[in-house]
């Protein structure tokens, strides 16, 4: 396994949620053979899930549990790391990070939609006017919109302010520039330490 | 005196609303910004920007601002307020009730609007259009508001309910008083007009049209009690037994005259001082017909199978008929195919401008077209817009790419169930210059921010499940295809380029609840895969590249599996 090229030591990840309230890990190995598929790890949360994403890391799930809660799992881990209660709502049946994830977007059993804070949980705007289920949402790429969609048959398009969209851009154009898998990351910080030190060798010798 | 009928909650409410008056109703009401103190002045984070679509169904959700080129229709709990000549839509309007709007109705003068909910215990509010905040909210009716209308002077305002109260209410609006109704109207009423000198309301609806007097009702006048309205119905001879969709009371020149139309197929021309009675008609050669609308100009019919026809109002002569919109099941580009194939959506309502150049349309596939009438001889479609007709049931963006030729970034899909895959782009007009070319052809002539259509046929109708209704959508991270999955677990494979069907594979016996393919930088080394997550518990693995064959399935979850999603990781799970 360690002579392997460093991508493919990135494990593919594929995780489900279910209205049996639990939520399964598993990792899906190159060769797709039946035995491809191996259970990594099961969690049972308090109530039925409704909906999941996975932030733009990679490393961190979002659910939305029919007892008014977000909870935040661990890819890695497959752990509950955080839970938001979700006050003055109704049941969250989807859930939508951004792009960058910072912000979650959720819609409700009132019909409305709400962005809370990814990292507080503090719910930061809601808006309203669609008159049936909000069946899905989506954060345009370039961070102008928030979409919904809903059983009334209406799109509506919410424009976000600068004070949503510009940390959502500027977050964007930090993980952009990191964009690399984390081990190669890791190697060029090497090369980089190699390469500074080489640097100032050099000066010393002078 | 008899207190005043709103309780003393949302006075105060509405009240405040009007206080803050320089804030414009989407920023009060659509986006409550709790963010410490400064969140009075901050500006609203979430702020409407667009509706695609509309919940219109009857003639009485379409109004024509009596001076301006504003055209007000409801979109779910909203009223959508567009301008023809900005084309674009200016205003949106919401009670903040969380009720669905059934109908809207401008004031004569245009300065006020009046929307009736539907819906348990609804109520009617009414918005001021210079400050757009809501100045009188009227409940009253107990099962949704059919039609309002407001007296020539704007003084008082008359709205009907639902069956089975079907209950009329005239309102001082200004006081929010009630003060006459009548409750004995058995029948289902879908039509509602003044006279024009104000003394007269028309109501008509299954098996009648009736006549109220109220000429003794004004605003601002104490109420002791509520009276009963008192009806003279009319004669209506052999139109006995239709149903009148829709009245309109004439204005101006040819004022006293009120004109009906009934759902066979007739344009009814009503008159007499002490009862009313049909003098003429004319047979409009339709199946049915939905809405009539009487200007200085023309009489407006609007039939079923796309069919709008003019008349000159006193002479009640043939002038034109409109040319149809699009058929169904060809939202991109007309096709030759005989016109006997084609079918089209009914005119649900059909009004002109105030100065009768333009007519718009809405047709019961939920589409809004804009006329122009100003020649009858050439008459040309100004404006068009087409939307899903039921529920919407997934979004997907496309992924951006650099590639020539391919749809402009920022284009998403959607999926309803009305079987039809939609393709939109919302900055179409910015992107004008180099107009969006959709390389392909494909582009849609009917509107401009939809940007094609594909329809899915339903694919097991000898089960009997004839609407699938598709369910969920999944775009390929490079962009080529679209999978979308239904009501009856088939998955359905379109290449993007030119939304043809690839491949149909039948996944799950349930519906298919979400679809996911590997995301983007796992596809360089490894390769690209889709999970599919069904109601029926288990979830698919396929392999795109290999026509999405089945690769592995998982089947341990004991409920439906709600959502599904790859993700990479470095280090090893733990177990």
């Amino acid at each position: 396994v360690s002579t392997a090229p460093l991508v493919s030591e990135l494990r593919l990840l594929h995780v489900s949620c279910s209205a049996d309230k639990s939520i399964r890990f598993r990792e899906v190995n190159d060769c797709l053979t039946p035995q491809a598929v191996v259970k990594a790890g099961v969690r049972t949360s308090t109530s039925t899930i409704y909906d999941m994403d996975l932030d733009a890391t990679q490393k961190y799930l979002v659910t939305a549990n029919q007892d008014k809660r977000l909870n935040i799992w661990s890819a890695n881990s497959t752990k509950s790391v955080r839970t938001y209660r979700l006050r003055n709502s109704g049941e969250p049946y989807k859930v939508q990070l951004d792009p960058a994830g910072i912000f979650v977007a959720t819609s409700s059993s009132d019909k409305l939609l709400r962005v809370y804070d990814f990292f507080s949980g503090e719910c930061l705007a809601k808006a309203g006017g669609h008159s049936e289920q909000i069946t899905r949402l989506r954060f345009t790429q370039d961070c102008r919109r928030l979409i919904s969609v809903s059983a009334d048959g209406c799109i509506f398009v919410h424009k976000l302010s600068s004070a949503l969209s510009k940390p959502m851009l500027q977050r964007l154009s930090e993980l952009k520039s990191s964009r690399l898998p984390p081990s190669i990351n890791g190697l060029l910080v090497v090369l980089f330490i190699q390469l500074s030190v080489e640097f100032q060798t050099k000066q010393m010798y002078r | 005196v008899r207190s005043r009928s709103v309780p003393q909650a949302e006075r105060q409410h509405t009240s405040s609303v009007s206080e803050h008056q320089p804030v414009t109703l989407s920023v009060h009401l659509f986006a409550m910004v709790k963010s410490g103190g400064s969140s009075k002045t901050s500006s609203p984070k979430l702020t409407l920007e667009r509706i695609i679509g509309l919940t219109a169904s009857t003639h009485s959700a379409l109004s024509i601002h009596p001076l301006s080129d504003h055209v007000a229709y409801p979109a779910g709990c909203v009223v959508v307020i567009y301008s023809i000549r900005k084309n674009r839509q200016v205003d949106f309007l919401s009670s903040g009730n969380g009720k669905a709007i059934h109908c809207v109705s401008y004031s004569p003068t245009g300065r006020l609007l009046a929307a009736g909910e539907s819906g348990h215990l609804p109520s009617v509010a009414v918005w001021d259009l210079n400050t757009k905040s809501v100045v009188a909210q009227l409940p009253g009716h107990k099962y949704g508001v059919s039609c309002v209308c407001f007296s020539p002077n704007s003084e008082l305002l008359a709205s009907v309910g639902f069956q089975p109260d079907s209950q009329l209410l005239l309102w001082d609006w200004q006081n929010e008083l009630t003060l006459a109704s009548n409750t004995s109207v058995a029948d289902k009423v879908l039509s509602l007009s003044f006279s024009s000198d104000g003394r007269k309301l028309v109501t008509a609806g299954t098996r009648h049209a009736t006549t109220w007097s109220v000429d003794q009702y004004h605003a601002g006048q104490l109420v002791m009690e509520v009276s009963a309205l008192e009806g003279n119905a009319a004669v209506l001879g052999s139109h006995k037994e239709s149903i009148f969709y829709d009245v309109h009371c004439t204005q101006g020149v040819s004022s006293g005259q009120v004109f009906g139309i009934t759902s066979r197929g007739v344009v009814c021309q009503l008159g007499g001082d002490q009862v009313m009675a049909v003098e003429r008609f004319v047979d409009l050669k339709v199946k049915r017909t939905y809405s009539v609308f009487v200007g200085t100009k023309y009489v407006v019919c609007g039939c079923s199978d796309g069919v709008i026809r003019m008349f000159e109002p006193v002479s009640m002569k043939y002038v034109c008929t409109l040319p149809r919109p699009h058929a169904l099941g060809r939202e991109n580009r007309p096709d030759d195919s005989p016109a006997a194939q084609l079918s089209y959506a009914d005119v649900i309502a059909a009004k002109l401008t105030a100065d009768e150049t333009r007519l718009v349309a809405l047709y019961s596939d939920r589409s809004l077209y804009v006329w122009n009438v100003e020649s009858v001889k050439n008459i040309t479609k100004a404006r068009s817009f087409l939307a899903h007709s039921s529920c919407i049931w997934d979004i997907a963006l496309m992924p951006a790419h650099d590639k020539e030729g391919g749809y402009p970034p920022g284009t998403f899909v959607t999926c309803a169930a009305d079987n039809t895959i939609r393709l939109w782009n919302l900055d179409v007009d910015r992107q004008s210059k180099q107009r969006v070319v959709v390389s392909n052809g494909l582009r849609s002539v009917y509107s401009k921010e939809m940007l094609a259509c594909k329809a899915i046929e339903a694919s097991s109708e000898e089960d009997g499940v004839s609407a699938a209704g598709l369910r969920c959508l999944a775009i390929s991270p490079d962009g080529s295809q679209l999978v979308c999955g239904d009501h009856t677990g088939t998955l359905n494979v379109l290449d993007l380029a030119d939304l043809k069907l690839l491949h149909t594979v039948q996944a799950h016996d349930g519906e298919v609840m979400r679809l996911c393919f590997t995301a983007t930088h796992a596809v360089d080394k490894k390769e690209c895969l889709l999970a599919s997550a069904g109601r029926d518990r288990v979830i698919h693995l396929l392999r795109p590249k290999d026509c999405y064959k089945l690769v592995n399935s998982v089947s341990d979850h004991s409920g439906a599996v709600t959502s599904v999603h790859f993700g990479l990781s470095d280090t090893k799970l733990l177990r």
